[in-house]
């Protein structure tokens, strides 16, 4: 039986249905589920607040794209916009559009989990979790002669300084190279949950409703007894008259860190840290001038990563160093400089390559991260307060990403800071070290959310058992990267398609 | 407390409003008004004024490039605001009022003159006293434009086609 994609907001009735399991959100965690509930002969709604995008709407035209496929139209930050959110919100979620880049959870990870937290988990575990994900979205590592000059630059860099850098894993299938994965790959090649769990729900009977937002669940009893959703308008953040009532057996809350911490919090669930550990891989990044072409908007937008720094000890943050696509609305609003300042850098945005550091937050005992919570108007509010062992692992690495540059061959290299810092050699890295750091000194972006519903062996201290079952509601489970309540220091799409595979056993028993 | 888009407007909206009561004259500078160049969804003409000046701050153009209004960036943010939140789109329009208030310049800047009628030199030093002022809600106010502008600014064909892009790469089919 072949079941359904439709957007909510053409739905000519109310809709009130019943079903085995409801899936809110179709990204890694909850494609992954439905997937392999709808494939056991459950039936299965999937709802997905944002719109059914396929290749066809994919033009690599940010100013279309972006507000098409990203959470706020584009516009999601911090409460005090110190950190861009990138986060998608279309079928497929955060898969549409990421740039690809696939690592397993590593080691010392889950040895972190088991020994701060207590967690059954470990590499071998998830070792057929791992191997079936990666079967499915053709994980394979990336070949080096397709490394684009931006990735490059840090491939180069790295090995003259004798730094360990490596060519990565990526979940492609026939990749054109074209450099459009942030806006949605024109030709299926990334294998998103859009190509891939999403269609093998559907081909198994799953029903999803895009442009439906789920606003609450109801609980009675200790039990979920149902989902309202509403139908939201396909190109406007406005509701329709159209409401959906989807009563399960068992729900999956799966809308990505942020938003399922919202969606609990809108449910009236708020026993347990809701909304705390909120962890954002914060991102800084130092620009890099070439003489020769860059065009960082081209090829694979990331294939080589170094993870030189993430051990740095216990009571300092580590991060880990990749590239950033350079497309011209995400350089122009990242660089925040103005007029002519900002035109003279943009002419020359062909031979600039972007290197950034991404912070493994949550790890030290200091971080206790961002939190999550409702404006009064039911809007999310992100608040995540800068740690003082992130603000020198910022400063650390800014010093990191510039000797990588001059050693690539960069003329010139300029931090993101309000007011850039110009650096011609290595020479002028002390430069760096005079410059401020922390919350609106510099860019810091955030293009993976984790946390805010974390799990945990008591109800206490997390939301979700080890099995990611709500502690006080038996048939909710959260399967996404909110139950992770560290960073991971990798990429983290391969960590929640891994838990979400785990996840389904659990699930499919519980119905 | 952290300082959030909402208190920055709250604060800087409650203090003029305390101001007025000995400043009216402040209060009644007129904006410099711009016919907004289409129908507005969200903004009103003030509002489009005001962010029309920013925007030509912003992105001034020249040597080549369009200016901000001669590809309307201001009508391209009032479209992308119409596609927000409502209540996101009332901090932008809050913060615009902030912006503009002789009364709000006085008391941070010294600056005694709606923004929209400062010169263009004038202007730019606003802009750049919000963006490295010590009090992170006004580093915020900036960010929020900045990022708006900017946005709007290079996505449009005119503005890629002045700076060389070329646009995505066509592809090419690579078996993997």
């Amino acid at each position: 039986m072949t079941g359904s994609i439709q957007s909510a907001a053409t739905l000519s009735a109310d809709l009130d249905t019943d079903c085995d399991v409801c899936v809110i959100g179709s990204g890694a965690g909850g494609a992954t589920v439905a997937a392999g509930l709808a494939e056991r002969g459950l039936s299965v709604v999937i709802l997905e607040e944002g719109g059914h995008r396929t290749r066809a709407d994919f033009k690599g035209n940010e100013g279309d794209n972006v507000p098409m496929l990203y959470q706020e139209r584009g516009a999601r930050a911090t409460a005090d916009l110190a950190v861009s959110i990138l986060q998608g919100r279309t079928v497929g979620g955060g898969t549409t559009v990421n740039w690809t880049t696939c690592f397993r959870t590593p080691d010392r990870i889950f040895a972190h989990w088991a020994d701060r937290y207590g967690m059954p988990y470990s590499a071998a575990a998830f070792e057929p979790h791992f191997a079936a994900i990666e079967e499915r979205l053709n994980i394979a590592p990336w070949q080096e002669e397709r490394v684009n000059a931006n990735n490059r630059v840090l491939l180069d860099g790295a090995r003259r300084l004798g730094m360990e850098a490596s060519i990565l894993r990526r979940n492609v299938r026939g990749c054109a190279d074209s450099g459009q994965c942030g806006t949605g790959c024109p030709y299926d090649a990334k294998q998103s949950m859009l190509v891939t769990y999403v269609q093998d729900a559907v081909g198994a009977g799953a029903r999803l409703f895009a442009n439906a937002r789920a606003e609450r669940i109801e609980v009675a009893n200790g039990r979920a007894v149902a989902v309202h959703a509403v139908a939201m308008e396909d190109h406007r953040d406005r509701a329709t008259a159209r409401r959906l009532v989807i009563r399960p057996r068992v729900v999956v809350a799966a809308g990505g860190a942020i938003n399922s911490p919202a969606l609990l919090l809108r449910s009236g669930l708020t026993e347990g840290p809701v909304g705390l550990r909120t962890m954002l891989h914060p991102v800084v990044a130092i620009t890099g001038d070439y003489p020769q072409p860059i065009e960082g908007w081209a090829g694979a937008p990331q294939s080589v990563a170094s993870h030189a720094h993430i051990d740095r000890g216990p009571d300092r943050v580590g991060y880990f160093l990749e590239t950033a696509p350079i497309q011209p609305m995400l350089a122009a609003t990242a660089m925040p400089v103005f007029g002519t300042a900002q035109r003279d850098r943009m002419r020359t945005l062909g031979h600039v390559a972007s290197l950034i550091a991404v912070c493994a937050d949550g790890l030290t005992p200091e971080e206790t991260g961002g939190r999550v919570s409702l404006r009064t108007d039911g809007r999310i509010r992100v608040d995540y307060p800068i740690a003082p062992a992130l603000v020198e692992a910022w400063r650390d690495a800014h010093r990191t990403l510039a000797r990588l540059h001059f050693a690539a061959g960069a003329t010139r290299a300029a931090s993101m800071h309000l007011e850039p810092v110009l650096m011609n050699s290595e020479a002028d890295l002390p430069l760096l070290d005079a410059a401020p750091y922390g919350a609106l000194r510099h860019a810091v972006f955030s293009a993976h959310q984790l946390g805010g519903c974390v799990f945990g062996r008591e109800a206490e201290t997390s939301v979700v058992d080890p099995d990611l079952r709500h502690w006080h509601v038996g048939n909710l489970f959260v399967v996404d990267g909110s139950v992770f309540p560290t960073g991971l220091g990798v990429n983290p799409s391969e960590s929640i398609y891994a838990f979400a595979h785990r996840a389904r056993e659990a699930i499919a028993a519980a119905v | 407390m952290t300082p959030t888009r909402r208190s920055v407007l709250a604060g800087l909206i409650g203090t003029g409003a305390v101001v007025s009561a000995s400043g009216l004259a402040l209060v009644l500078q007129p904006s410099l008004l711009v016919k907004p160049q289409g129908a507005l969804l969200v903004l009103d003409a003030q509002q489009y004024s005001i962010l029309a000046a920013i925007a030509g701050r912003i992105c001034p153009g020249g040597d080549g490039f369009p200016s901000a209004s001669e590809i309307d960036v201001a009508g391209r943010v009032d479209a992308l605001l119409d596609r927000l939140p409502a209540g996101t789109a009332a901090e932008i329009t809050g913060l615009l009022g902030a912006f503009e208030s002789p009364i709000v310049g006085l008391l941070l800047d010294g600056r005694a003159r709606t923004f929209s009628t400062c010169a263009p030199d004038e202007q730019d030093g606003v802009l750049a006293q919000w963006r490295d002022s010590r009090l992170p809600q006004r580093r915020t106010a900036f960010l929020a434009l900045q990022h708006l502008c900017s946005g709007a600014y290079w996505t449009h064909p005119a503005v890629l086609r002045a700076m060389g892009y070329t646009g995505p790469s066509p592809g090419r089919a690579v078996p993997t």
